[in-house]
């Protein structure tokens, strides 16, 4: 039984490290506390101001870190943006979708686009998600894993193209926490939460930066400005 | 084969390395490059200073509570059907993931970076034992097929120009046409993508590092500029983190914090590309994702710092900053450390993990211009151990006269830090003039036995102190 062992030696070394036994009832309390009411700590002013000035910050940021991002009008004008695209790249029109999501009931034959879903193969030109928040103060996409979502679609395509409503977009990591919290908890949480910040890179080659180390060479951001998507189930 | 630590001898190795012409011109834009990308983005921050007060506070209410959030942790990975293993040592972590591998009949095994793996030397661990290991961050990689180990925390394999990485490649992917272009960078990178890309999909198990362990949701945090550990831990069946007991951080908003200050101090970056909370396997519904989580949580000797003088050094998180700003790291490189911790982290960490004996030269290599304390975003006092060390040096009486003698001299001196100043200062002009190239020097006052082989920045007629503070004033609005 060495991991029981090992597990009771290393507690009961740190408790002789701290001079102390177990923790006292009272003060197990005051800690459990702290973990079931998550405090804030300092937050940046940046990422408090109001909604149209978190916007701009999102999208400052967000090219900052070299997505780049496009402002549309409607939900509507997802399916040609993404054709336009797929066609500069000169991908074949195939969008890879999260099966669970607003996005498949786009209009996306009238683009002569198609769309598949499930978990990506080793060649995915072109991937599109919606996300869980846009967080504004580094210009960040955050997503979940769960049913119809598999993580591989933010990682393996070459061109990931991440929709977001100005609604869904938040301040500071703290406020996507805590829209988290208030989906998932008490009871679930996903396996994964990301958050994403432009497209991939390296400087491991002799300090040079370049882009699509293993994941997406290019972040493409579709800001969209009305509210009528519906949020990640 | 296992690799043995050779930071005994540093001295040797240090000479060597500053005869290095190719690596000198490396080490050069390091200590150019890092520093300017992070006072960039720290002046973008206005509350960047007090999150690290913040962060420091957070890392300490942890330590004081380590046993409670570790088993919250341990309980929280249960309840979403993870695994966690306790290790004591190196070995024990070793024969905990061989295990799981051997359970699991795996036959390769990819990997995200990690330093943990790297401490309890796990790859060459696991090929003794006939698995294919293969690293996934192209630093890792590009060593891994060198056969070298890491030179640089965040940057593994910040010594090789370009020309030695395509050379690398073109030994070493033999299937490839040797006279294919090699010129651009991006040739190389597609290369590398390519070929890792098949192992993503093709590996039974992954291992990945964590930045941080959170107690809330029983999280590991993995950030990754490149997107490997996000593949690492999505593509193969089973996902194993190997970290180390002091990663803890009590709840989410704990770790926003710490990340507003990492990639910052790392690169420049306000946030890594891909910043990645993991909770357990696969769940019932999930599309994809590996259907075994485990955690091994690493003591080797950890336990033993907490309640003492070395607690502080646990705050770390490995940004790299203390090294990119070390006049001796950017002169000596990582490898002439000898170990895998190098810089003023691993002068403060590795006497404690390897013992004094084989570590006996790290803390002497500083000039204790105290830069590593000045930008270290978890506000670890490092010259403070580093002179601790050097105490119990020359306690134990283990170096030879004459670094003994200059060390006694020298720890007189930094009890007296007026005198210490004074004395440095005088002799700034002749070291200057005993410069050996521009801009850099071969002595130091007063440091010792080996100073001779070492070549730092020069003080133009200035102190590493005055030269600091000065460069702090400009850099004031
Ligand atoms: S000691 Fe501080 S500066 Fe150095 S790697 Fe650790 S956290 Fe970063």
């Amino acid at each position: 039984m060495t991991h029981c062992t090992a597990r009771q030696e290393i507690l009961g070394t740190l408790r002789k490290s701290l001079h102390r036994e177990d923790l006292p009832q009272n003060q197990i309390s005051i800690l459990q506390n702290r973990l079931n009411q998550p405090e804030r700590h300092i937050i940046p002013k940046q990422a408090q101001g109001s909604h149209g000035a978190l916007v701009a910050l999102f999208v400052s940021k967000a090219e900052a870190a070299q997505a780049s991002v496009t402002r549309l009008q409607s939900m509507k004008d997802i399916p040609s943006e993404v054709a336009q695209i797929a066609a500069g790249y000169n991908y074949p029109a195939l969008a890879h979708l999260p099966q669970q999501c607003a996005l498949n009931e786009l209009d996306w034959p009238r683009a002569q686009v198609r769309t598949t879903s499930g978990t990506p193969t080793q060649d995915c030109p072109l991937g599109v998600t919606d996300c869980f928040a846009g967080i504004a103060e580094s210009g960040t996409i955050m997503v979940h894993s769960g049913q119809g979502r598999p993580h591989a679609l933010n990682l393996v395509p070459d061109t990931l193209i991440v929709v977001v409503t100005t609604a869904q977009i938040i301040g500071a990591y703290e406020d996507a926490f805590d829209l988290a919290r208030q989906r998932f908890q008490p009871h679930t949480w996903p396996r994964i939460v990301s958050w994403i910040t432009g497209p991939s890179r390296t400087a491991d080659i002799a300090g040079i930066i370049l882009f699509g180390a293993h994941g997406s060479r290019r972040a493409h951001i579709l800001l969209v400005d009305s509210d009528d998507i519906k949020q990640q189930e | 084969m296992m690799h043995e630590p050779t930071s005994d001898a540093l001295p040797a190795q240090a000479r060597k390395a500053l005869k290095n012409t190719k690596l000198q011109s490396v080490l050069e834009a390091v200590g150019q490059l890092f520093p300017l990308v992070r006072q960039a983005a720290v002046e973008k921050l206005p509350e960047f200073d007090a999150l690290r007060d913040v962060a420091a506070q957070i890392k300490d209410h942890t330590f004081a509570n380590l046993d409670f959030y570790l088993e919250a942790f341990e309980e929280k990975v249960e309840r979403f059907g993870g695994h966690v293993h306790w290790a004591r040592t190196a070995e024990e972590a070793r024969q905990i993931v061989y295990t799981i591998c051997k359970q699991e009949k795996a036959r390769k095994v990819i990997k995200g970076k990690s330093m943990i793996t790297e401490e309890i030397d796990l790859n060459a661990y696991l090929e003794d034992h006939d698995l294919e290991v293969v690293e996934t961050d192209l630093g890792e990689y590009i060593i891994q097929l060198r056969g070298e180990r890491p030179s640089h925390i965040i940057g593994p394999a910040l010594h090789l120009t370009q020309k030695q990485i395509s050379e690398t490649f073109v030994e070493k992917h033999e299937a490839l046409d040797p006279t294919r272009s090699m010129e651009d960078p991006q040739d190389l990178l597609n290369e590398a993508r390519e070929i890792l890309r098949k192992h993503f999909f093709t590996a039974d198990i992954g291992i990945t590092g964590a930045n941080m362990l959170v107690a809330e949701t029983g999280s590991a945090v993995v950030v990754s500029n490149e997107g490997n550990g996000g593949l690492s831990m999505t593509m193969p069946k089973t996902h194993i983190v190997v970290t180390s007991l002091d990663k803890i951080v009590p709840t989410l908003n704990d770790a926003a914090t710490i990340l507003r200050l990492l990639a910052r101090s790392a690169t420049g970056q306000e946030l890594t590309t891909y910043s990645t909370f993991i909770t357990g396997p696969k769940r019932a519904e999930d599309t994809d994702g590996p259907e075994n989580f485990h955690v091994v949580l690493l003591d080797n000797g950890r336990s033993n710092m907490i309640g003492t003088e070395f607690q502080d050094v646990l705050r770390c998180i490995r940004c790299s900053a203390c090294l990119n700003h070390c006049p001796v790291y950017t002169s000596i490189g990582g490898h002439a450390y000898g170990w895998v911790y190098p810089g003023p982290i691993g002068a403060a960490l590795t006497p404690q993990l390897l013992g004094l004996k084989q570590a006996r030269h790290l803390p002497n290599a500083s000039t204790f211009c105290g830069k590593c304390e000045e930008v270290c975003p978890m506000r670890i006092p490092l010259t403070k151990m580093m002179r601790y060390w050097r105490e119990k040096e020359f306690e134990r009486h283990l170096t030879p006269g004459t670094t003994r003698f200059g060390l006694g001299a020298w720890a007189f001196l930094a009890r007296n830090p007026r005198l210490y100043r004074l004395l440095s200062a005088c002799a700034a002009w002749v070291l200057k003039k005993a410069a050996g190239r521009k801009g850099r020097l071969v002595h130091l006052p007063l440091a010792g036995g080996w100073t001779n082989a070492r070549d730092m920045p020069a003080p133009e007629g200035k102190t590493f102190l005055n030269l600091w503070q000065d460069q702090k004033k400009d850099a004031a609005p």
